[in-house]
């Protein structure tokens, strides 16, 4: 007789039980002599790594099967009746399960629990890479993500991690990195309920590091006290700048900057978007997003912070919108890249009509104005050029499309790996679809009729001013329920609902004309988002 | 609250009540500490036998009219018709004419047997929800008959269990005290959910009750002017009276003389005036009186029973007189403590002189020990002691 053990999904136990067999792959399936020992439990964490993580402890099963032979193969087949034991993973998975399930099944005791810590600190550091990236993808902060991670150091992460899970205090906590107090922290003090709230919690963060419970009493504390009774409600920009140019903040800020590393603004930035990002639900609702362009003005301080945070608050609080970003294949609003080819070849249809038309329509001026036949056939020769021309380009970007295809393929990895080219190969994605739409985009006739400033043009008769309206109107509410929106993802929206091409220029002269939009600086490719109001982001922060 | 959830964020136990054990047939009792989320189990559950029967007759029936309010509001955001009726204990019996398919049913260990029997003579299918280590009082209001016991719950509507063990609102340092407190509850904290803040235990040594009550008083004001919502617990009336006079003396302040309403009790009103009118930063409520949003516009501290701060949570919970001649009544002694503790999100006072009571000595352990004697004394020479180089 031979034994085995396997790790089975509840669900997939429940469906065993049901239907009364299952097929394990080889893989999934660990033969031993019948008592459990260290050698099969560090087996057991080796299989737990190479299957789906889970969250919680009574979402896995080991079972315990015998069998007198298997008929070799990759996947073998076991009855119900092979199953001689049913381990619950811990004593709380046990109690929890058991008011679940068949009353007659009997869960024996978690030999294997002291395998726990392993196995979920293997899916923790797991959580917090990918929360980390999402984040940083979310963001789309540009820099290098590896250099600013080594910089604060992973284990620094997650050694804060552990001490807030023992429920550690930072002023408890004994010669540990600085970034380990500063994850520990949670506020328990009176400090002003304001921005500047969040620099007292600085300081006590840092009097912690130093071994001291309080920075109550230091010249930091009276100088933002002064802060606090004269201007309350100042805004982060201005209380950075008094640290950093007032006496009372000199040896405050020396001490806690470390090459580009200004702790004393990273800290604060941290506490403030973190307190942010836990009353919501949605984080693209928070002020990180609305105000995400003000915040990166921060530079590398923003970017430190967001490492923070996407440790902090790991990849469960993320991944909604990460998902947004990632164009997952599978969702409803997937917008297919690998159509693209079929996308140019319509596009390329489209345009022979519309041309035919344009010929059509000068053949009737022509023959209108009486044009000689010489005269016709320059025009009939210009639409065959305008189609060469139409044809090098399209060729042009289908050749781009097979690259395209590629970075398709790579994005499939995307999606199921956590590497850190997850932002440089979306980028790539970006500006290759970027340079498509771009190269077909202007070869369509409104391109060709419209001057140097299509908005004149468009203004020069009340259809054209209808037609900039309506426009405007769909630019609206294309970007109603968006945070930002590219030009060319535009152009595509505006002819699925008018049938019409419209180039970026267009676009982009069209949202100059709005007043509550704008295109976002320096952005490539071309976005447009709502313009953002200063005001109420000093406001709020 | 949020009231719309979706399937990769259940935890097991939701999941299993939403797929599997909501769509059997027969009563169900879903058992579950505040913050596992079983309202939201319940609406959900609601929502899907509407899917399935459009035109069931359906009613929910609450214990109070906050809580009526609180179901209202999740209904319209999932889409619920508001012709389902949303009704107090109270109103439902009112209307003893009416029958129903389905009846949903929360904080049912609040409720008297009648109201249980009411529901099952007047629905095809009834869903409760509730945890009788929550049950804080021995009778209901309206008919003063004793609030029904645990295993009457499932008795007199002939319902099956399900439990709900994950408790999502309570922070680490609660959970754990609320473990060790009472180890029989089962409940269990989303151990890898380090994001909510958690709350600092302070366990707090005076060398008298003039100590005590004036430090009680100071840190309380420091969180109302901050914008934290400070709250001052006591278990009887008796002892909001006493706590009331010694802040009074303690801020050379005229005693109250307590004054009776109209029900022979004391005449709280006239207590919150008599603060306003000698500048004490504090406001009874409860019975009738006072008012949380004026409490907190004016940055007062809350004075409270255990019994009304049910459901509420404040910033900074005070829990003072915890000495061992502190008495609770015995039949429901720690799940009285267990609500008073678990109001806190932040800070969580437990304030005594003398020895620690014997429910505070359960969970000692998970507190951080502070001499209020030291603090009061201490304070300014602990500020020039420290030799801040910043």
């Amino acid at each position: 007789m031979k034994h085995f053990l396997s790790i089975l999904l509840r669900n997939q136990f429940n469906l065993f039980y049901r239907f009364g067999y299952t097929y394990i792959p080889k893989c999934q399936l660990l033969e031993f002599d019948g008592v459990p020992n260290e050698l099969i439990k560090e087996d057991l964490v080796r299989m737990f790594s190479e299957t789906t993580p889970f969250e919680w402890e009574e979402e896995y099963l080991i079972i315990e099967f015998d069998k007198n032979e298997l008929v070799e193969g990759e996947v073998f087949h076991f009855q119900i009746q092979d199953v001689v034991k049913v381990y619950p993973l811990s004593a709380q998975a046990k109690s929890s399960i058991e008011t679940k399930i068949d009353p007659r099944i009997k869960l024996e005791r978690p030999v294997f629990e002291n395998i726990l810590p392993e196995v979920e600190q293997t899916i923790e550091n797991q959580e917090l890479e990918k929360a980390i990236q999402a984040l940083w993808n979310v963001c789309e902060i540009e820099d290098d993500l590896n250099k600013y991670l080594s910089n604060i150091g992973l284990n620094n992460i997650l050694n804060g991690l552990e001490r807030r899970k023992k429920g550690t205090k930072p002023n408890q906590i004994k010669d540990g990195n600085y970034w380990e107090y500063v994850l520990a922290y949670d506020r328990f003090d009176y400090f002003p309920n304001s921005t500047l709230g969040y620099f007292f919690d600085a300081g006590q963060i840092f009097a912690n590091t130093k071994g001291l419970p309080s920075f109550e009493g230091s010249v930091l504390h009276k100088f933002l006290q002064g802060i606090n009774s004269s201007k309350p409600e100042i805004k982060i920009k201005e209380i950075v700048k008094l640290l950093e140019t007032e006496e009372q903040g000199e040896k405050y800020v020396s001490q806690t900057t470390v090459n580009e590393q200004l702790k004393y603004l990273i800290t604060p930035l941290y506490l403030m978007l973190k307190d942010e990002i836990r009353k919501a639900e949605d984080i693209k609702s928070t002020n990180l997003f609305k105000h995400l362009k003000t915040l990166k003005e921060f530079g590398a301080s923003f970017n430190y912070a967001i490492i923070l945070l996407g440790a902090f608050f790991g990849f469960k609080k993320f991944y909604d919108a990460y998902y947004d970003n990632l164009n997952l294949r599978f969702y409803k609003s997937y917008q297919p890249v690998k159509d693209k080819k079929e996308e140019v070849d319509k596009i390329s249809s489209d345009n022979q009509p519309e041309l035919d038309k344009s010929n059509s329509s000068k053949e009737d001026a022509s023959s209108d104005d009486n044009k000689v036949p010489e005269d016709r056939s320059k025009i009939d020769e210009q639409p065959l050029e305008t189609e060469q021309t139409s044809s090098q380009e399209i060729s042009d970007s289908t050749e781009t499309i097979s690259i395209k295809d590629k970075t398709k393929s790579k994005d499939q990895e995307i999606a199921s790996n956590d590497n850190q080219e997850i932002s440089d190969g979306l980028d790539r994605k970006d500006n290759i679809e970027s340079k498509i739409k771009d190269e077909i985009l202007p070869t369509d006739n409104i391109e060709s009729e419209v001057s140097e400033n299509p908005i004149d043009h468009l203004k020069k008769s009340n259809s054209d001013t209808e037609t900039v309206i309506k426009l405007k109107n769909i630019i609206n509410e294309l970007l109603m329920d968006k945070a930002e929106m590219k030009l060319t993802d535009m152009g595509y929206k505006i002819k699925e609902i008018t049938g019409q091409k419209v180039t970026n220029t267009i676009i982009k002269n069209v949202i100059k004309s709005m007043d509550n939009l704008e295109i976002v600086p320096k952005k490539k490719p071309e976005t447009a988002r709502k313009t953002i109001i200063q005001d109420l982001f000093n406001k709020q922060i | 609250m949020a009231w719309m959830i979706r399937e990769d964020q259940l935890d097991p136990d939701q999941r299993e009540f939403i797929n599997v054990e909501s769509k059997k047939s027969g009563n169900i009792w879903v058992k579950g500490f505040a913050g596992s989320g079983k309202s939201v189990l319940l609406i959900h559950s609601l929502k899907n036998v509407l899917q399935k029967e459009p035109n069931a007759k359906i009613a929910v029936v609450v214990y109070t009219h906050s809580l009526k309010d609180m179901f209202e509001t999740g209904m319209k955001e999932l889409n619920i018709p508001s012709s389902i009726p949303v009704m107090t204990y109270i109103e439902f019996c009112d209307k003893n004419s009416q029958n129903f398919d389905y009846i949903f049913c929360d904080e049912v260990q609040d409720l008297p047997s009648r109201v249980l029997y009411a529901m099952n003579n007047r629905s095809r299918k009834v869903i409760v929800a509730g945890d009788s280590n929550q049950s804080i009082y021995d009778t209901d209001p309206r008919w003063n008959e004793p609030v029904v016991n645990p295993s009457q719950v499932g008795d007199i509507i002939n319902a099956r269990a399900f439990s709900l063990n994950m408790i999502h609102r309570l922070t680490r340092s609660i959970i754990a005290a609320v473990q060790k407190l009472l180890p029989s509850m089962n409940i269990w904290g989303a151990k890898r959910d380090l994001t909510k803040q958690d709350v600092n235990i302070r366990l707090c040594e005076a060398s008298n009750e003039t100590e005590e009550v004036k430090y009680i008083y100071q840190e309380a004001q420091k969180g109302a002017n901050v914008g934290d919502t400070s709250v001052i617990l006591l278990p009887t009336l008796n002892m909001i009276s006493k706590f009331a006079n010694q802040v009074l003396s303690a801020n050379s302040k005229p005693q109250w003389n307590e004054k009776k309403n109209n029900y022979g009790r004391p005449d709280f009103g006239d207590l919150n005036r008599h603060f306003k009118n000698n500048g004490i930063k504090i406001q009874f409520i409860g019975s009738g009186y006072g008012s949380l949003s004026d409490a907190e516009r004016n940055k007062e501290a809350i004075l409270m029973s255990y019994h009304s701060s049910k459901g509420l949570d404040f910033d900074n919970v005070f829990l003072p007189y915890l000495n061992n001649s502190f008495y609770l009544y015995p039949s429901n002694a720690n799940t009285l403590f267990m609500v008073a503790m678990t109001r806190s999100r932040k800070n969580l006072y437990l304030t005594y002189f003398g020895y620690t009571h014997d429910l505070v000595d359960k969970f000692k352990g998970e507190c951080t020990e502070i001499s209020i004697s030291d603090i009061l004394n201490q304070r300014t020479s602990t500020r020039s002691n420290n030799n801040f180089d910043f």
